[in-house]
């Protein structure tokens, strides 16, 4: 499944297109705002972690057994608490028509199709340990499980909204159609274990949800809702040359139908394994998964769950400082669990009448100091081409931490 | 048209290249080997169980004294001799024939209503040494057949003038279509008997076995008569079939019944697969009811305890071996009847009945000669029986639980229920603690193999550490439990054997401390148990 979903968003970033660049907006550059019809087509991808090595999530992903060491090197970047991983896969095909309003011909009509897969996590050393190498090394001691965090959405949008093709400025309302949802939210939990595995008592606080069980396939339809997307672009210098851009992405909810289901705890476990009331007849003891959830009390209760979308904010700041160099400075948060905020400030160049390249460098986010690059290129007048990626090390070294990667096309006409 | 302007790109470098990359990229993701699975250190407690002497012996098996001293109680049938060995009735079948005295190529024309048979009978059962007065039918049926070679319509009718149905009447009707020599027509009628009282005295009432009977045949009276020939004929058949006594009297006869070599299960032991038990006392009762109308007289060739797993045998040593048993013969009440009773005890005063239990036997071997009225007929031809009388041996054994035991040992076979299996095993090895707080005051040793299905032994698991005594004291009796640890560890390649075809064998091998004697079983003895496993555990190994 995890295969399916990388190489479902690898193929997006051959074919698919985005609004959003990693370069900023050049007149030169880009295609010429008088089309009267452009199709923007856009596949991201970008994961990132602040301690775990990339070999290991790139191992998972392969497949085949992972060797301890590998799974160790990442063990011992550890942070005793807030170890964060969390990906964004996204693709999405936007059309943006003549004006037709009259009077107001920079306002233009857009209609937007996207998918969305967002996951973040947050964990503990302690965690990951007893996830990657077992309890046994936890005999006598207690493992500290939280606070820790999950949430992994997959949904759908469609809407439409109007676009000021001179600033960018735009806003979407869009429908959502909710695939699948899994959040665990652990405020705060322990796992004692025993010597010789005597006993396991576990105290917990925290909640889980997620939509219907039964079915999560990519066609699957658990729920329904609705989101507001926006941008906001202006120039506050007297001579117009600094643009900010306020972005937000996706704020809105999905109401999760019945088949949802929900699970909070505030307990505290001992196990000292299966009560047997007969010990000459094992063989006929059944040993299923309802018989763990009765013993540790798992049973979901279902019911409609309403959550927020992870939605993004962003603000920017572009400034022009020669003249085909610009420096942008963009501070943004994405509402998923293990996700700081991040700053980033890239530097661009053009370079003739068609490219334009860039650096950057960003910290915050699920991981720390990153450095990328990205180019856009016109092909001809029609096609616009974007490719950009946030953490080049990625692709030379194989501890780096994060990834990702933009293309975006632009077709004018 | 649109796409025209940047088709042109398509051959370019660049463009393969990339398009190299992304393939690159996709076989990355390729999992030839499945998806990720790793290994990690588990140590997680199993079960947790409380033995009890109930969990040894079932509650059904066992009784406890006010003291709470434990006592086995174990009940079996020795033998049992059923109705139809007593009393068997044969399905018996008589003939009523009449053919028209007419010579050569003679003719007569008979009018109608003309009666073809009016015969009185009297048949008498085939039953060897038994002499019944008194039958009375708890099942069976009586069949009437009627072949009319006669060209006219028959009516016939079968009369037992000795016997009373449950409906009062004793008369059964049939009626045959017109029929000729070539081609008979051939009427039945069939009655149950359930309920019905035959008098088999006869018509004088002195005979035995014997029923009177009588048989009528008459052509239609509604008919035209019919001209008949010497091949004409009416034959009536009467065929008594499954007839079960309800109450039968008269005088069984003076016969023996013999048995030998005959076995009877004995569960009691069914656990033990070995080592010694030395009981303190033991008793038996060994019990026969009459309920037959009769004298019996029964005699014990051979009473053996025989342990099929070693092959010993232990032959009883007591008076009842020497001598028959008499058994008195029951009382009938007329609606029913009182079963006589015969009772010895055998203990270790009297027999060597302790060794015959310290063999642990899985099986009592017997051999026994049953005679039936061994003085004749002094009832007078009184003797009976009803449907529910039975002669039956039972025994009935009780064992306090005051004992000696060395090697005494438990068998049990188990297939854990491992994940994954033997291709992508979940489990790769582990060790196995067993912790016990014992208050029994016997020590347990814990040996485990692995074993085929023929019970082979594949392997030997290593177990370090026995569980020990409890804590005796003063008064003989356990005053606290002891704490022991016991570990099995089991390699890769015993969990590989775990994976396939083999079983895992416990054995629990039970030893007293000598220098206590005989110990008692209370009821309250438990032994509290905890199994732990500390292994290596394939993540998405299945």
């Amino acid at each position: 499944m995890r295969c399916a979903l990388a190489c479902t968003g690898v193929s997006l970033l051959v074919s698919l297109c985005h609004g959003q660049t990693a370069l900023p907006p050049d007149r030169t550059v880009d295609l010429n705002e008088g089309y009267r019809n452009k199709i923007e087509v856009t596949g991201l991808f970008d994961y990132n972690a602040n301690t775990v090595y990339n070999e290991l999530p790139l191992a998972i992903l392969r497949g085949g057994y992972l060797p301890h060491d590998l799974r160790q090197r990442s063990s011992q970047q550890l942070h005793a608490r807030r170890n964060r991983i969390g990906q964004v896969l996204q693709a999405r095909v936007q059309w943006t028509g003549a004006a037709c309003w009259g009077k107001q011909q920079r306002w233009r009509p857009l209609v937007s199709v996207a998918h969305h897969v967002q996951s973040g996590l947050s964990f503990t050393a302690d965690a990951y340990d007893l996830a990657f190498f077992g309890n046994a090394s936890f005999q006598g001691r207690t493992a500290i499980l939280g606070p820790s965090g999950y949430t992994q959405v997959r949904y759908q949008t469609i809407g439409a909204g109007l676009t000021d093709a001179h600033s960018g400025s735009y806003v979407r309302l869009d429908l959502v159609r909710g695939g699948s949802l899994s959040v665990v939210e652990v405020d705060w939990a322990t796992l004692f274990t025993g010597i010789d595995g005597q006993v396991l008592r576990t105290n917990v606080l925290g909640n889980y949800s997620a939509s219907d069980t039964a079915g999560r396939d990519i066609g699957r339809h658990n729920g329904l809702g609705a989101a507001l997307s926006g941008r906001w672009s202006f120039r506050i210098r007297p001579d117009q040359k600094v643009q900010f851009n306020a972005d937000l992405e996706d704020l809105g909810m999905v109401v999760w139908n019945d088949r949802s289901v929900r699970i909070a705890k505030d307990t505290t476990i001992r196990y000292e394994g299966l009560r047997v009331n007969d010990l000459f007849a094992l063989d006929a003891m059944i040993v299923n998964e309802a018989t763990v959830l009765d013993t540790f009390g798992l049973r979901y209760s279902h019911g409609e769950i309403r959550r927020m979308l992870p939605f993004h904010a962003s603000l920017e700041a572009v400034i022009p400082i020669a003249v085909r160099w610009r420096l942008s400075v963009q501070a943004e948060h994405r509402h998923l669990p293990g996700y700081l905020p991040q700053a980033t400030t890239h530097l661009s160049r053009t370079i003739g009448q068609r490219t334009m390249v860039g650096a950057s460098v960003s910290y915050g986010g699920f991981g720390g100091l990153r450095a990328g690059l990205a180019v856009k290129h016109r092909l001809g007048e029609h096609l616009l081409v974007c490719l950009s990626s946030p953490q080049v090390p990625a692709f030379l070294l194989p501890r780096a931490r994060g990834a990702g990667l933009l293309l975006g096309i632009n077709l004018g006409f | 048209m649109y796409f025209a302007p940047y088709m042109q790109y398509v051959g370019s470098m660049r463009t393969v290249a990339f398009a190299g990359i992304i393939f690159l990229l996709l076989q990355g993701c390729r999992k030839e080997d499945g998806p990720a699975r790793w290994d990690v250190d588990v140590a997680l407690p199993l079960l947790t169980t409380r033995l009890t002497i109930g969990d040894l012996v079932p509650d059904s098996l066992h009784a406890v004294g006010s003291d709470g001293t434990v006592t086995l109680v174990y009940a079996s049938e020795l033998f049992a001799v059923d109705l139809d060995t007593l009393l068997g009735l044969p399905d018996t079948t008589f003939s009523y024939a009449y053919a028209m005295p007419l010579v050569g190529n003679d003719q007569f024309s008979l009018p109608a209503g003309f009666p073809v048979i009016s015969q009185n009978n009297l048949v008498r059962f085939a039953l060897p040494q038994v002499q019944l007065t008194r039958l009375d039918i708890r099942s069976g049926d009586l069949h009437v057949d009627m072949r009319n070679m006669i060209n006219s319509t028959v009516l016939g009718q079968f009369g037992i003038p000795t016997a009373q149905f449950p409906d009062g009447a004793n008369t059964l009707s049939v009626a045959v279509g017109p029929g000729s020599p070539g081609q008979p027509a051939l009427g039945t009628v069939t009655r149950d008997l359930a309920g019905t009282r035959l008098d088999l005295r006869g018509p004088t009432f002195d005979q035995v076995n014997s029923l009177a009977t009588n048989v009528a045949a008459n052509l239609d009276p509604e008919g035209s008569g019919a001209l008949v020939t010497n091949q004409d004929s009416v034959v009536v058949q009467v065929r008594y079939n499954n007839l079960v006594a309800a109450y039968a009297r008269g005088y069984f006869g003076t016969s023996t019944i013999t048995r030998t070599d005959q076995e009877s299960r004995l569960t009691l032991f069914d656990r033990f697969v070995g080592g010694d038990l030395d009981l303190d006392q033991v008793s038996m009762r060994v019990h026969v009811e009459n309920g037959v109308g009769m004298d019996i007289q029964v005699r014990l060739s051979s009473f053996q305890a025989y342990n099929s797993r070693t092959g010993a045998v232990v032959d009883m040593q007591h008076a009842i071996m020497q001598g028959p048993i008499n058994l008195d013969r029951a009382v009938d009440h007329g609606n029913g009847f009182a079963p006589s009773q015969y009772q010895r005890v055998l203990d270790n005063t009297n027999s060597n009945l302790d060794a015959f239990i310290e063999n642990l036997p899985d099986r009592v071997r017997y051999g026994v000669e049953i005679q039936l009225n061994p003085l004749g007929d002094i009832s007078n031809g009184n003797d009976f029986l009803y449907y529910e009388s039975r002669l039956a041996a039972d025994l009935e054994m009780e064992v306090p639980l005051t004992l000696i035991a060395a090697d005494l040992t438990l068998e049990q076979f188990s297939k854990p229920d491992l994940p994954g299996d033997a291709e992508h095993p979940g489990i790769e090895q582990g060790t196995l603690h067993l912790f016990a707080d014992n208050g029994f005051p016997f020590a347990a040793r814990i040996l485990l193999d692995l074993v085929d299905e023929e019970g082979n032994v594949l392997s030997t698991v290593p177990v370090e550490g026995s569980v020990q005594a409890g804590h005796i004291g003063t008064d003989g009796l356990v005053n606290a439990p002891v704490r022991s640890t016991v570990h099995a560890p089991l390699n890769s390649a015993q969990v590989a054997l775990l994976y396939g075809e083999a079983r895992l064998r416990t054995r629990v091998a039970f030893d007293t401390d000598p220098q206590y004697g005989h110990v008692r079983v209370l009821d309250t003895y438990a032994m509290d148990i905890q199994v732990t496993v500390d292994g290596t555990y394939m993540v998405n190994g299945q």
